[in-house]
């Protein structure tokens, strides 16, 4: 009986240690924990605060920053570049996708080139928008299409190019236009696919906005660090770290979520 | 070989029509403010005139220590990280979503907080391409170890082989080939941070050199080393995925027989 109950009670530890509560449970300890290690640190002088900001005065400065209505501004600039970049990055990688997958020949002979593309330094474009455009907002957007573009290309003819020839073979016997295949069988059956290219590129995108941003200290989350470092402010910088660090883990769980339950 | 032949014609008309555009673009735009697009040949010939500078040597060899030391650094914490949290279903469940979403955060904001603990020298660059390998290299550590099929432990067990002749000659080799990809990957990263970072703080380097440029209005000079740096990336990247997926195959092959 003993030995029973000690059974049904490790199962049901098990089963609390897997279950989600716990999981984010545990996820918030570590955070908190690590929190309050910095917090000891540098409040017991093991580490000087020039160098590490205490959490609090991190959380202190960004809702300072919020008061002050220094970070919703700075938040829009790189929402709306983020969005313009993705909008163009999406329709353009969607559209180039599609056609080297149409075309064969345009796809064997230039998917290398875009490949070899993908896995190179793209961020270090950055002189060559802000030569061709100046220090502007267009010179982020620009060069974050082009950062993100590249994914969404690569996995929209991958995508394609998978689909089952039995889809292609039924297609034909309903003879579906050009249009219908692509809009009823094509897309809903390259979508999981689809869906991961598109996440790449959000996250390319927002990537390349940031550091430009952050580089060259035009507007945005990445020019309100510098000005922060440039002040001498380590609160400060923490702070806008964090907004970055927080928007960025929402997007990408968000996207990690829709991309999920498209492959579903 | 007509077909060969088609793609050959097609890239050459592709580099050909990109050429084209960038002179068209160039007698364009330079009506306006000269220098902005450069003609290929003056592109060239700055090339020339940039391996030739004394600094050039210096500053290739700077971003290499920062690149080969960040890499090594991340890499390695990033393998033995993605070992331990793959080996384990609830460090997997527990961390690996925290790291997805710190891969995707832009480590160049990290950089004035680096520059606090390292100072303004070879570390920080060193440092910022170590904290951007780990994290592609852990995550897909993590995946090759904990995706691994669990016969073949099982298989090496009745065996007979021991904790470490399975460790070497078994999951060795199974995961070899993802966690090559993911070495691959992290070197990827690691070269744009570091090249990132230069571009920020730097008094030499090959990404703070084309800032220099830029800042000096030497245009052709400019573009002559950022085609040399894609170039010389892509050469190493593509090298390296050739070799994984010789590897790889192999290894597919050994497994079939």
């Amino acid at each position: 009986m003993a030995a029973a109950t000690t059974v049904m009670s490790r199962r049901r530890s098990a089963a609390f240690r897997d279950s989600r509560t716990a999981l984010i449970a545990t996820r918030v300890l570590i955070i908190l924990g690590v929190a309050l290690l910095v917090e000891l640190v540098v409040g017991l002088d093991l580490l000087p605060s020039t160098f590490i900001a205490e959490p609090t005065k991190v959380v202190q400065s960004l809702g300072e920053a919020w008061s002050e209505g220094t970070l919703l501004p700075a938040l829009r600039t790189t929402a709306g570049e983020v969005l313009s970049a993705l909008a163009l990055a999406g329709v353009l990688g969607l559209a180039i996708g599609y056609l080297l997958w149409r075309y064969r020949v345009l796809g064997t002979a230039l998917m290398p080139f875009v490949n070899a593309l993908f896995s190179s330094p793209i961020v270090l474009l950055y002189p060559v928008s802000l030569v061709l455009f100046g220090r502007t907002e267009t010179a982020v957007i620009v060069q974050a299409t082009v950062y993100g573009v590249l994914p969404i290309i690569v996995y929209t003819a991958r995508a394609l190019s998978e689909v089952p020839g039995v889809l292609h073979r039924v297609s034909d016997v309903n003879c579906l236009s050009s249009w219908r295949r692509l809009w009823y069988v094509m897309i809903p059956s390259a979508a999981p696919k689809l869906a991961t290219g598109l996440r790449l590129g959000v996250t390319y995108v927002m990537i390349s906005v940031v550091s430009v941003e952050f580089l060259v200290q035009i507007g945005g989350l990445g020019q309100s660090i510098q000005l922060a470092a440039l002040r001498f402010d380590m609160a400060g910088v923490y702070a806008h770290v964090l907004a970055v660090v927080l928007v960025s883990s929402v997007v990408i769980s968000v996207l990690h979520a829709v991309e999920k339950r498209v492959q579903r | 070989v007509s077909r060969n032949a088609g793609t050959w014609a097609v890239r050459a008309g592709a580099v050909l029509l990109v050429a084209g555009l960038w002179e068209v673009a160039g007698g364009l735009v330079d009506g306006g403010i000269a220098g902005v697009f450069p003609s290929i040949t003056e592109i060239l010939a700055a090339w020339w005139r940039v391996i030739q500078e004394a600094s050039f040597p210096n500053d290739v060899s700077m971003t290499l220590q920062e690149i080969v030391s960040g890499f090594l650094i991340g890499g390695a914490a990033g393998l033995v990280a993605g070992v331990l949290i793959g080996a384990s279903p609830w460090l997997t469940r527990v961390l690996e979503p925290m790291l997805f979403w710190a891969s995707g955060v832009p480590k160049i904001v990290l950089l004035p907080i680096l520059l606090s603990l390292l100072g303004a020298g070879i570390a920080l660059k060193a440092g910022h391409a170590t904290l951007s390998a780990f994290f592609p290299v852990t995550l897909g550590t993590a995946t090759a170890i904990k995706t691994m099929p669990a016969i073949y432990g099982r298989v090496a067990l009745t065996s007979g082989a021991s904790r470490l002749q399975t460790v070497a000659f078994v999951y060795s080799p199974a995961a070899a080939g993802q966690i090559l990809t993911a070495l691959r990957l992290g070197l990827g990263v690691a070269i744009v941070s570091a090249l990132l970072a230069e571009t920020s703080v730097a008094t030499a380097g090959v990404g703070w050199r084309a800032i220099e440029y830029y800042e000096q209005l030497r245009i052709p000079e400019m573009y002559a080393l950022i085609l040399t740096i894609f170039i010389a990336a892509m050469v190493v990247n593509i090298s390296l995925e050739r070799l994984i997926s010789g590897y790889t195959r192999h290894f597919d092959e050994q497994r079939g027989r």
